[in-house]
């Protein structure tokens, strides 16, 4: 170093340096000699941008999420095809032992069922009837949309509960569309593409879901806490008429599910001394680790029909 | 990319495979098979270079991502560190055989949930720790189908890279 410094610039009005110095060091260089390393340097880069940037809820859709789903939804309706049918052809073969007692059992319930329902017929026509006598709006039905499960997120339970259904854009699913069955909420819609969608379960611990105990009219949020026959009531106040057993429905203040609709069942009911709201769990009407078809809310009916997912 | 074709491809498969079969697998319970982490990981310690490697990694990730359902970015994140940190060690690891691959898949998968429970923590998102049965039974499962993909990963790496034998007379 001391002989550099001499000889080019301790030497005042020093002549430039002789035609052999090169500098030895460029931007070519740089990038030749550690190529690797700065590949790898921006893909970790870039996926530290990618996982601060986009929140689960929101953003656009990744560019790639959409071909790879598109690309992936058939082999997964496949695979949910042949395994869901020998599964089905076993337990069908199975329950032929017992389907003469069962059908028996099964007319005498439809017999009863019947009844039920000329009944509740009668009552809802004389319910409709007072409402347009005391001036209040008709229910209006639903416009829904059926759907198998083609998938399940594969993330542990205790991360997410997430479930891919085989209805999307073209069916006119959209986001925070609400999903049942027949026992009642499933979830609702996180992603949609086009021939599938994404759909957040109420167990999932993102979830919350406003509620109303069906028979005290009393308002609550149920919550999901990541395991599957388990959610949480949240924001139930100490003070009001809730009891263990209490059947919650969905009350339709958050703008997603239409009101009325099973949740669950208050389970571990908890009343402290202090505090202004209680502590219980749920137990969800839908039984989600067996869920095969789902039924997707359009809307009231009325509005643009969709085409059935499921044909 | 010869290296890393056969690690996308799997992911590509295996994740939407996998996806579907969870419904009817109620034995799994809350083990899966991290076949994601077992192709970054083939990547990092098999015959890739570091270039091929990083983008191998990068795209298993973000297909983890897609069947994942998570937090969006999280298992990109977690492949390409994991990536960065196997490929550093692989010059101390030695890994030669499917055993000593099982090993290293079941190392990883621990270091992978710990590494998420603190990126989903730096995002505000207080994640539920997996129960300890839950994260045995699920290393126990990636150690075992890491054994199986070391064999058929490397197996078509090399039928990718067989020279044509045209070129040799």
């Amino acid at each position: 170093m001391r002989k550099l410094f001499r000889r080019y610039i301790g030497r005042r009005g020093a002549e430039a340096p002789p035609p052999a110095y090169r500098p030895t060091w460029s931007v070519v260089t740089f990038l030749r000699k550690y190529r690797e390393v700065l590949v790898l340097l921006a893909l970790l880069g870039a996926a530290v941008v990618s996982f601060l940037a986009r929140t689960r809820q929101g953003g656009p859709m990744g560019a790639l999420e959409r071909p790879v789903v598109w690309l992936t939804t058939p082999l997964e309706r496949g695979v949910v095809w042949a395994v869901g049918g020998v599964v089905d052809g076993w337990q069908s073969y199975l329950s032929l032992r017992q389907v003469r007692a069962q059908n028996v059992a099964l007319e005498r319930q439809l017999g009863t069922l019947r009844i039920d329902l000329t009944h509740l017929r009668a009552e809802a026509d004389e319910n409709g009837r007072l409402r347009d006598l005391l001036g209040l709006a008709r229910t209006r039905p639903l416009s829904l949309v059926a759907a198998p499960v083609v998938g399940d997120s594969l993330a542990p339970g205790a991360l997410s509960r997430v479930i891919r259904v085989g209805a999307g854009l073209g069916s006119g699913v959209r986001r925070d569309m609400a999903v049942v069955d027949a026992d009642g909420v499933v979830g609702r819609v996180l992603a949609v593409y086009p021939s599938s969608a994404d759909v957040q379960l109420l167990v999932d611990p993102e979830s919350a879901i406003a509620a109303r105990v069906e028979r005290s009219r009393a308002r609550a949020t149920v919550s999901g806490t990541g395991a599957d026959r388990r959610c949480r009531l949240d924001f139930a106040l100490r003070s009001d008429d809730i009891e263990e057993g209490d059947a919650l429905v969905t009350s339709g203040t958050d703008g997603i599910f239409p009101p009325g609709l099973p949740i669950g069942k208050v389970a571990g009911l908890r009343r402290k001394s202090s505090g202004m709201f209680l502590r219980a769990g749920v137990a969800p009407a839908v039984d989600v680790r067996r869920l095969e078809d789902v039924m997707i809310v359009l809307g009231p009916k009325g509005g643009p029909e969709a085409p059935d997912a499921s044909r | 990319m010869g290296s890393a074709l056969p690690a996308v491809g799997l992911c590509l498969v295996f994740l939407p495979v996998e996806a579907a079969l969870l419904p009817f697998g109620g034995w799994l319970a809350d083990g899966r098979i991290d076949a994601a982490l077992c192709a970054v990981l083939w990547l990092a310690v098999g015959p890739a270079g570091v270039v091929e490697g990083a983008i191998g990694a990068f795209a298993c990730g973000a297909l983890a991502d897609v069947f994942y359902a998570v937090h969006p970015g999280l298992f990109t994140l977690l492949a390409m560190a994991l990536y960065a940190l196997a490929r550093v060690g692989a010059g101390a690891l030695e890994v030669r055989g499917s055993a000593g691959f099982a090993v290293l898949c079941g190392l990883g998968t621990l270091a992978e949930a710990a590494l998420a429970r603190g990126l989903l923590a730096v995002v505000g998102r207080a994640a539920p720790v997996l129960s300890w049965g839950a994260l045995a039974w699920t290393t126990v499962l990636t150690a075992a189908a890491g054994a199986a993909f070391f064999q058929l990963l490397g197996g078509m790496a090399h039928a990718l890279e067989r020279e044509d034998p045209s070129l040799l007379r």
